[in-house]
């Protein structure tokens, strides 16, 4: 697998082949939330042929596949700024109603359902909430990462994610 | 990427966070998407940046298929629009409109040196690219249809003109391969125009609606 990362820099496709099947399954779970699951399959592929584009610069300065995961948000971010900005100026409605109650329901239960029901809400969120939610509280990055890679301000990024927070926990106690 | 949040006072928000955390951090894609993947580097003849690069001959039959299949294909998609100006609607079929570039490209390309069952694999590449467009085509277009109905007439009209316009030359493109599938040419030409449906429709899906 280590020689992999040369061998794709060079322009062997089986190697990169190997590499994606090694890193497909973390990438595809972030495309699926990033886009609540419309385009998925476009972005899973848009990312990957980024990732081909862009390997001969990844120098090792981080793990694979986090460098991986970083280029598949700018990627979702690019295609997506004027979409997200645009959400941060007009905020619509945050009635819990909106999400679907039935959505999160059982959430944090031990039942196996839950998890399926609390991805299902959370592709329920305007895409800027859910873009913040799932970068920062799932995925571990920073306000300003997040806010840099999408081009808004940090508190734009924090409003986002409280409203998140808020829909999710509205939607539950309802 | 770090994990830097900290416990929240609310108990609301703890759970939330645990059940994020549970989330799994790995899902498989329903299917697999490697071959499409592949098969747009290959077309797009994507090479890694800084990578070695092999120097390409630019052959004067080259610029003739290219300029042939263009031609084609601009002659055929301004003809559509005209016929849809006049409101025609029996155009003639796509298959049959690219017989120019089939016998333009046939008249440069030399397959008596190419080798056997590259043609094969190469008209695999075209309909794996296809097939990867026209999925992607096909979600965009779902939505552009759940949205029809609350876009001007106007906006509606000169959309499907242009999609029109955009197929022909699709069809004519994907005819021409036929005829000359190595053809890397004609293939960055199908890529493009394919490209610019995509553009077209996440386009048309950002306009704004008419309030009801």
């Amino acid at each position: 697998m280590d020689d992999d990362i040369p061998r794709a820099q060079r322009g062997d496709l089986d190697a990169f082949e190997r590499l994606y099947r090694a890193h497909v399954g973390r990438v595809n779970a972030l495309c699926i939330r990033l886009t609540a699951g419309h385009g998925a399959e476009e972005l899973l592929q848009d990312v990957f042929v980024r990732i081909w584009e862009k390997l001969p610069s990844f120098r090792g300065e981080s793990a694979l596949g986090s460098w991986m995961h970083r280029v598949a948000v700018n990627v979702y971010l690019v295609s997506r700024r004027s979409e997200l900005r645009r959400e941060a100026r007009v905020v619509t409605s945050d009635e819990p109603e909106s999400l679907g109650v039935d959505a999160v329901r059982g959430y944090v239960t031990d039942d196996p359902d839950a998890r399926i029901d609390l991805e299902r809400a959370i592709a329920r969120l305007p895409a800027g909430a859910r873009a913040a939610f799932v970068l920062h509280d799932i995925e571990g990055y920073l306000h300003e990462e997040i806010a840099e890679m999408q081009g808004v301000a940090t508190g734009t990024v924090r409003a986002q994610l409280h409203r998140a927070r808020k829909l999710l926990i509205e939607v539950l106690e309802s | 990427m770090t994990d830097h949040r900290t416990p929240p006072d609310d108990p609301r928000l703890g759970a939330l966070q645990r059940a994020a955390d549970d989330l799994p951090r790995e899902v498989a894609p329903a299917a697999d998407a490697w071959p499409a993947i592949r098969a747009r580097i290959e077309a797009a003849r994507v090479v890694p940046m800084g990578a070695p690069t092999v120097p390409v001959r630019h052959h004067s039959s080259n610029r003739w298929r290219v300029a042939a299949a263009a031609a084609v294909l601009v002659v055929g998609s301004s003809a559509v629009t005209v016929l849809v100006m006049r409101g025609e609607a029996d155009a003639p079929s796509v298959a049959a409109a690219p017989a120019g570039a089939a016998s333009a490209a046939a008249s440069f390309s030399s397959p008596g040196a190419t080798p056997p069952g590259h043609f094969g694999a190469a008209r695999q590449v075209v309909v794996d690219v296809s097939d990867s467009y026209e999925a992607a085509s096909a979600d965009l277009e779902r939505v552009l249809r759940a949205r029809r109905s609350r876009l001007s007439p106007s906006t509606v009209r000169a959309v499907e003109e242009s999609l029109r316009t955009i197929d022909r030359a699709i069809g004519e493109a994907r005819a021409a391969l036929e005829q000359d599938p190595a053809s890397r040419d004609l293939m960055d030409l199908l890529d493009s125009v394919y490209r610019q449906k995509l553009d077209l429709l996440r386009r048309a899906n950002e306009l704004p609606l008419r309030s009801s």
